[in-house]
């Protein structure tokens, strides 16, 4: 294998995205996806055991796809990645599983990898050599929080003491009558509506103690109070302008807050990643206020935002590339694993 | 024929090279939640000879607790893939009447029925034949529904019985090849889990 330019497959399975990525070097070549979404979507949120089903039927499939796309065959691989943690458990082990085959089979590395911290790798894909130090901000339906990445180490800033910003997204399009995933939904709702009509509450954005945390469960609690106040006043509810406004205000606290947090760490970028990454109004008040700070704003286009395989493979890259050690064939799959421990 | 197999359908996992009958090697570990951090350390101890690999895995595809159930399924496939070599999978209650046959060669040969445990006081269980084939099933159900059925029929009633990768060698080289595809009987909806979103 060359050692600058490693062939990775990077296999992701932590919620309801099959994906599976093939990245040379910090080159993509092959970002192939399975999605169990629809699936999910009557139940209003990801539902473990049909999540875990469908990786099983879609992994084979899936990893022929991005083979062929990359034009490689499967024993070209240097390395194999995938992410061991934070996920649903019983999903992150269909991958887990496949993976230690693969890289067994192949007698190649494997490295069990932080699902965290491949968010925020997967920018150098498309914007190169991801400078330090800089914060990332990782905004999906299953977390919400602020990174510091300084000499190749990961670390926490803050998190969401409760819903992730994803799932305020959810709970708010179905209080709205709007079908899930909600972020897409309001994004679209909102487009017609006005953000300052409705002022709805941005917690924690004064509280010293938690300065990089986030929480949104409140928001849920007054977006359900001021309709039912509406209805009871008998005013007509406007879709789009609630949608707006909700928007805006989780749109305001999480960009204030990552700006904030580059400008306290003294980190000239910031990375947005996750799903929620795709929201325009996000990303319109990212660039502004990152252009007023004079902070860089790198955010990956919206198929390496979301869940993927090409993330995990950009970090198995940068694991084979600083000659880290791969990890023990029995590490395991777990649903908490705190962004420092980048992999096993 | 040389076979590898694997299964992971109760708290055993296993795994076994196997030639026409004879076994070359063979590793397992007991841990009703460790299957994917054990199936590696196993793997490795098989000391497989890369330059003769298996012409055929087999894997246990069930009925067994899901999760570990797809530990092995996703390891066969993997290593199916890696190597280009056909896969198959077998019932895990086949290999298990294999393995009781086995141990009782010199009784003579009656129905019996094999049971592993399903959790909420639920058995998966299927009935054989005294050559081990499979008259019923396999089906989950009560544990007190097999045990009524066992005694009306006078068959006696094998709960415990682990099958091992071996026996899961031994019904894919006899024939007894399926898909593979967990054999789950429940469906995946009937788990009473709130949706959770991540
Ligand atoms: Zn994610």
């Amino acid at each position: 294998m060359s050692a600058d330019e490693p062939l990775i497959l990077g296999i992701e399975t932590s919620c309801d995205e099959t994906g599976i990525g093939i990245v040379r070097g910090r080159d993509l070549l092959a970002n192939a996806l399975a999605s169990s979404a629809p699936e999910h979507a009557r139940f209003g949120g990801v539902v473990p055991e049909v999540a875990s089903r469908a990786h099983l039927e879609a992994m084979l499939p899936t990893i022929n796809l991005a083979c062929s796309q990359a034009g490689i065959s499967m024993t070209d691989i240097d390395a194999v990645a995938v992410t061991a943690g934070p996920g649903l458990v019983g999903a992150l082990i269909v991958g887990v599983a496949s993976a230690k085959a693969i890289a067994l089979g192949l007698a190649k590395p494997i490295y069990g990898v932080n699902h965290l911290a491949a968010h925020v790798m997967v920018d150098e894909l498309e914007h190169g050599p991801l400078p330090e130090p800089v914060v990332g901000l990782l905004v999906s339906g299953g977390h919400s929080s602020l990174i510091k990445v300084s000499d190749g180490n990961f670390e926490a800033l803050g998190q969401t003491l409760d819903d992730a910003a994803g799932e305020a997204f959810d709970k708010v399009a179905r209080l709205l009558g709007l079908p899930f995933p909600g972020g897409p939904m309001i994004d679209q709702a909102a487009q017609s509506g006005d953000r300052d009509s409705i002022d709805f509450p941005r917690a924690l954005r004064t509280d010293p103690i938690h300065a990089f945390n986030f929480s949104f469960s409140g928001l849920k609690t007054a977006v359900a109070r001021w309709v039912k106040e509406q209805q009871r006043a008998g005013n007509t509810i406007s879709v789009p302008d609630v949608a707006a406004s909700v928007q805006e205000a989780i749109a305001d606290i999480l960009t204030s807050k990552a700006v904030k947090a580059a400008v306290a760490q003294d980190a000239p970028h910031l990375v947005i990643a996750g799903g929620v990454a795709a929201n325009s109004r996000l990303r319109a008040l990212a660039a502004e206020r990152c252009a007023a700070a004079g902070i860089e704003l790198r955010v990956p286009s919206p198929g390496l935002c979301t869940d993927n395989g090409a993330m995990v493979a950009a970090l198995g890259s940068h694991l084979v590339r600083i000659g880290a050690i791969p990890s023990p064939v029995d590490f395991p799959a777990t649903s908490t694993l705190a962004v420092n421990e980048v992999y096993f | 024929m040389l076979i590898l197999a694997v299964d992971t359908s109760t708290a055993l996992t296993s795994i076994a090279l196997v030639d026409s009958g004879t076994v070359i090697s063979k590793a397992s570990h007991y841990d009703a939640r460790g299957h994917v951090e054990a199936i590696g350390t196993l793997f490795m101890q098989l000391n497989l000879d890369s330059n003769s690999l298996p012409e055929l895995i087999a894997c246990g595809v069930g009925p067994g607790p899901f999760t570990g159930l797809r530990v092995g399924i996703a390891f066969a496939q993997g290593l199916s893939a890696a190597w280009s070599v056909p896969v198959v999978g077998v019932c895990s209650l086949d290999a298990a009447a294999n393995s009781i046959i086995h141990e009782t060669l010199d009784t003579p040969a009656s129905e019996f029925i094999v049971a592993t445990d399903a959790r909420r006081k639920e058995y998966y269980w299927a009935r054989f034949d005294g050559r081990g084939n499979r008259l019923t099933g396999p089906s989950v159900d009560r544990i007190e529904s097999v045990t009524c059925v066992a005694a009306e029929f006078g068959v006696p009633l094998r709960n415990g019985v682990l099958p091992h990768a071996i026996d899961i060698a031994a019904r894919a080289e006899r024939g007894d090849r399926y898909e593979l595809s967990p054999m789950y009987l429940r469906e995946a909806d009937a788990q009473p889990k709130p949706p959770v979103s991540l």
